[in-house]
């Protein structure tokens, strides 16, 4: 179903993954470039990862909603923002990744999850 | 990728490429995981019709245009392979110029199953597989491939077979255009009497009533 999401993004130079996930760990539908990323391991991981950084933004700014969460090691990125109220949109990238671009993509790709869930 | 203004992402549909109707000027585009891998398709639609035609691979940067492309579409699309179709607004006329390759010469929008002459026309040039034709009183099954009509054979009313089944659609043609329909599916096995040897005779001689009907509206 989100085949089209999915390809946009994988299409944009650096992206190694995408997977949408549902917000409590269960992968929806992902694919990667990279055979040695199991995407199924990555979404119940970024559903913990996106969950604690809810209550973070809660304890720390009273704040219940985030853009988006990055995480940055020196072998790539990981970028999550929120697709509806039951799921988020993940992205896997290069570490030298065009993030302005990918930021774009990433979240015009979760709006368009959200309105088809 | 080609240019052009999102619109809208449609879920709900019976047949991806009826939403060419919701389209002035632009261009569809759906996605989809074949054997080969992940698939992009561009259905570039002026005025309702589809015109132009494109086929990327995601992960080979490679693509398809034209005719063969809007072909690969067609197939996903009976396979119902796509879940999701995006609607975009886009300088069809530019987009042709720049890459004259995404022409597509088949007119029409195919649809899996119809009454109508015009889609089935447009059928015939981008499927292959079976489809099964009927009117009230009869049926018959041909196996269609890239256009040309390989197999026919008659299941109900008659038992013609091969070039014989394909005369006596064209002799049915005035009941077929009342109360005909036809569906693509699976046939039933073809045996080697089924086989047509005047493989482009039925687009030909459907292509002779779509004319003379054109005729006798301008009279």
């Amino acid at each position: 179903m989100f085949e089209n999401v999915i390809a946009e993004l994988l299409r944009v130079d650096g992206v190694r993954g995408i997977a949408v996930v549902s917000k409590d760990g269960l992968l929806i539908e992902g694919q990667a470039s990279d055979r040695t990323i199991d995407v199924e391991n990555v979404a119940a991981m970024v559903a913990t990862i996106y969950g604690t950084s809810l209550n973070v933004s809660k304890e720390v700014f009273h704040e219940e909603a985030i853009d988006m969460v990055t995480l940055e090691s020196p072998k790539g990125k990981i970028i999550t923002v929120e697709a509806g109220e039951n799921a988020v949109l993940t992205v896997l990238t290069d570490p030298k990744v065009n993030l302005g671009l990918v930021r774009i993509y990433i979240k015009r790709n979760a709006q368009k999850v959200a309105s088809m869930l | 990728m080609l240019p052009g203004k999102y619109i809208d992402v449609i879920t709900d549909f019976s047949d991806p490429l009826e939403l060419a109707g919701k389209v002035r000027e632009g261009y569809l585009k759906i996605a989809w995981k074949s054997e080969s891998g992940l698939k992009i398709g561009y259905a570039l639609v002026k005025k309702g019709k589809i015109v132009g035609s494109l086929v990327e691979e995601v992960l080979e940067n490679s693509s398809i245009s034209g005719d063969e492309a809007f072909r690969e579409i067609f197939d996903a699309v009976r396979r119902n392979l796509i879940g999701a179709v995006e609607l975009y607004e886009a300088d069809v006329e530019g987009i042709l110029k720049a890459h004259p390759g995404t022409y597509v010469t088949l007119v029409g929008v195919p649809s899996k199953s119809g009454r109508d002459l015009e889609s089935f026309l447009a059928l015939l040039g981008v499927y292959s597989g079976g489809v099964e034709i009927q009117d009230g009183s009869k049926a018959w099954e041909i196996y269609v491939e890239s256009g040309l009509v390989k197999a026919a054979r008659a299941i109900k009313g008659s038992d013609y077979r091969g070039d014989d089944a394909i005369r006596d659609i064209l002799r049915e043609t005035g009941h077929l255009l009342k109360d005909g329909k036809y569906t693509v599916g699976s046939p039933h096995e073809f045996s080697p009497e089924d086989t047509v040897r005047k493989t482009d005779l039925l687009r030909e001689g459907l292509e002779l009533v779509k004319e003379k009907r054109k005729v006798e509206k301008g009279f």
